[in-house]
């Protein structure tokens, strides 16, 4: 490919130079503080709130979000925000609030081990294969989106992108573990704000304010709820009952609080109010992110009247483009190594789930018991390289399938749905027996899969529709079987339950904590702002 | 190695401190033409500096160790 989208000179090589050293310094830098397993999967237990706060943000705001958030509100105007608030403020909450005082205080050390505290050593192998291999899958998938869009902007081989960003991700997370991977996320997250903010800003004035940009859009790019009333009304296809069941509560809720990618962040913290403060303080800025993916996103459906249309460039180029528009040399360079910072966080995220659910949950678990710390260590590291590797070898199968990333992304979100589902009658039903946990998981995902591939087409208004009923069905199934299954099934001695089960633990106090770092205060005060929101841009 | 290079506000600190000053630098000499009529490069250079030194000044302070 010859002709790129944007001009690239030395000063842009520098910038993004100066990040890559940077990130490998960290590396080298955290690395002697690596001395238990802990240490290296888990930060220790031992980082500030605010910094795992952004690293639980960033973890999920990968590039690919970024230019996927933007694209869509391009495409759909301001629907896309119930991406952003009621499909995962409502669940950040709930697990601060509800669920971390299962998850932390029972020094569990991943999402897999609760479940065998809980139920039994196969509700646990379930979830810890198909999580492993589903993370790897994601991340070398977005391995190679992200390799695409670097040759479209830039003109790098995607054979040169790929090798690079794994190798960086490889040194810095092989050197320093979590703890690597949490300083880059919160680097990223600064980084991506300095780097974009300047876009909506620009691109605002340049279209009169807002009430200037949305009088040449559609009607319905600028409502939120106001199109929802039955399915088909509005681009995306999408109604009020689908957003809130399956996308507010079956989806949302089983991505934010079951995902190790995200819970890992919060058991990094150092003490368990840390830790419930963890989502609820992300959740304040991720009410706001919207600002800088989605508003380029209507931006753009201004400013480049060909977008999305046949012969015009895609809704992936939104973002992009607007670089293009915008930023003189120097600047670009700064935007793109924002960019090049979400892709890899977001690749370093995956790839540190992995390892520890690899090394705990089947290594450890089924593998070799009783080996030493420097022994888990040195495997995690050995996760580690073979983990990206596949996920370079699976960024290369991905060239060959053009769709197969929504695919992935929906497969990803079928296995999240039922898994809330147990968790959420693991935690607080006492008489879920383990093997009604079990086959709850199974048929749940099961079901979820059969949906997917043996309804007939057209049975939901759209792709998201689909997405949204199909996470709410599968939760449905799996409530469903547990509770027919526990109900002949053996359940578990109260006293095997203790610190796993709503009723049978302590609930956490603060009384003498300041109102501003109570978990609880925090999330009415974020609630509220929520609300607020929604009204506002009704 | 002092304690300070793992402090991540210090990090921070530093890598928008050097961004900062490439850019202001870079936009004054250079000032290569953009969309706007200012100097783009060299305002948000500013920017970044002052965010950054901000974070320096941040990681002077001793981080509490919050009480349970």
């Amino acid at each position: 490919m010859d002709q790129t989208l944007l001009k690239t000179s030395l000063i842009d090589y520098v910038i993004i130079v100066i990040y890559f050293v940077f990130v490998i310094g960290i590396g080298f830098m955290v690395k002697n503080q690596m001395k238990t397993g802990e240490d290296f999967f888990l930060s220790g237990r031992s980082i500030p709130a605010w910094i795992t706060a952004l690293a639980f943000l960033s973890a999920n705001l990968g590039a690919l979000e970024v230019l996927g958030m933007a694209a869509s509100g391009a495409q759909y105007g301001l629907l896309t925000t119930h991406y952003y608030w009621i499909g995962a403020i409502p669940a950040m909450l709930f697990l601060g609030i509800y669920m971390m005082p299962f998850y932390y205080a029972t020094k569990i050390r991943s999402v897999p081990e609760y479940l065998k505290l809980r139920f039994n050593e196969a509700s646990r192998a379930v979830n810890a294969v198909s999580f492993a291999l589903m993370t790897v899958l994601t991340s070398g998938i977005s391995l190679y989106a992200m390799a695409l869009i670097f040759q479209v902007m830039v003109g790098w081989s995607l054979t040169t992108s790929i090798l690079i960003s794994a190798v960086v991700v490889m040194v810095y997370v092989g050197l320093g573990g979590l703890t690597s991977s949490i300083y880059n996320e919160v680097l990223q997250f600064f980084l991506i704000w300095i780097g974009l903010m300047l876009i909506p800003f620009l691109g605002l004035s340049e279209l009169g304010g807002w009430e200037g940009m949305l009088q040449r859009l559609p009607e319905s790019f600028g409502h939120v709820w106001a199109n929802t009333g039955a399915n088909g009304d509005n681009e995306m296809g999408i109604g009020w009952l689908g957003v809130t069941l399956g996308l507010g509560f079956a989806l949302g809720f089983g991505y934010w609080t079951t995902d190790f990618l995200v819970v890992q962040r919060t058991l990094a913290a150092r003490n368990l109010r840390a830790a419930q403060n963890t989502p609820v303080l992300a959740s304040f800025f991720k009410m706001i992110v919207p600002v800088l993916v989605i508003v380029p996103g209507l931006i753009a459906a201004v400013l480049i009247p060909d977008l999305g249309k046949p012969g015009g460039p895609t809704y992936n180029l939104a973002l992009p483009l607007l670089m293009e528009r915008y930023y003189p040399p120097g600047l670009l360079g700064l935007g793109l190594t924002a960019m090049l910072a979400s892709f890899m966080s977001g690749m370093a995220g995956n790839v540190t789930a992995f390892t520890t659910v690899w090394t705990y949950d089947i290594y450890q678990a089924y593998i070799k018991k009783d080996a030493s710390e420097k022994h888990y260590i040195s495997m995690g590291r050995w996760a580690i390289f073979v983990g990206i590797l596949i996920s370079i070898g699976t960024a290369y199968i991905a060239q060959s399938f053009s769709s197969i990333m929504d695919y992935m992304q929906t497969l990803f979100s079928m296995f999240n749905a039922p898994l809330f589902g147990t968790f959420l009658l693991g935690i607080f039903w006492k008489r879920a027996t383990p093997w009604g946990g079990f086959w709850g998981l199974v048929l749940g995902v099961l079901s979820a899969f059969a949906m997917y591939f043996f309804l007939p087409e057209g049975t939901f208004f759209s792709e998201a529709a689909g997405n949204f009923w199909r996470a709410w069905w599968a939760w449905v199934i799996t409530v469903v079987v547990t509770i027919v299954v526990s109900s002949f099934t053996k359940p578990k001695k109260d006293e095997e339950l203790k610190g796993l089960v709503y009723g049978l633990t302590e609930r956490p106090h603060y009384p003498n904590t300041r109102w501003y770092k109570r978990p609880g205060i925090l999330a009415i005060i974020v609630l509220v702002i929520l609300v607020v929101l929604n009204i506002l841009f009704w | 190695m002092s304690k300070r290079m793992t402090d991540l506000r210090f990090l921070i600190g530093l890598l928008f401190v050097i961004y900062g000053v490439i850019l202001a630098v870079y936009g004054l000499v250079v000032n290569p033409p953009s969309f706007v009529t200012w100097n783009i490069n060299f305002v948000w250079g500013l920017v970044l500096l002052v965010v950054g030194v901000c974070f320096l000044i941040w990681s002077r302070f001793e981080e509490k160790d919050d009480e349970e």
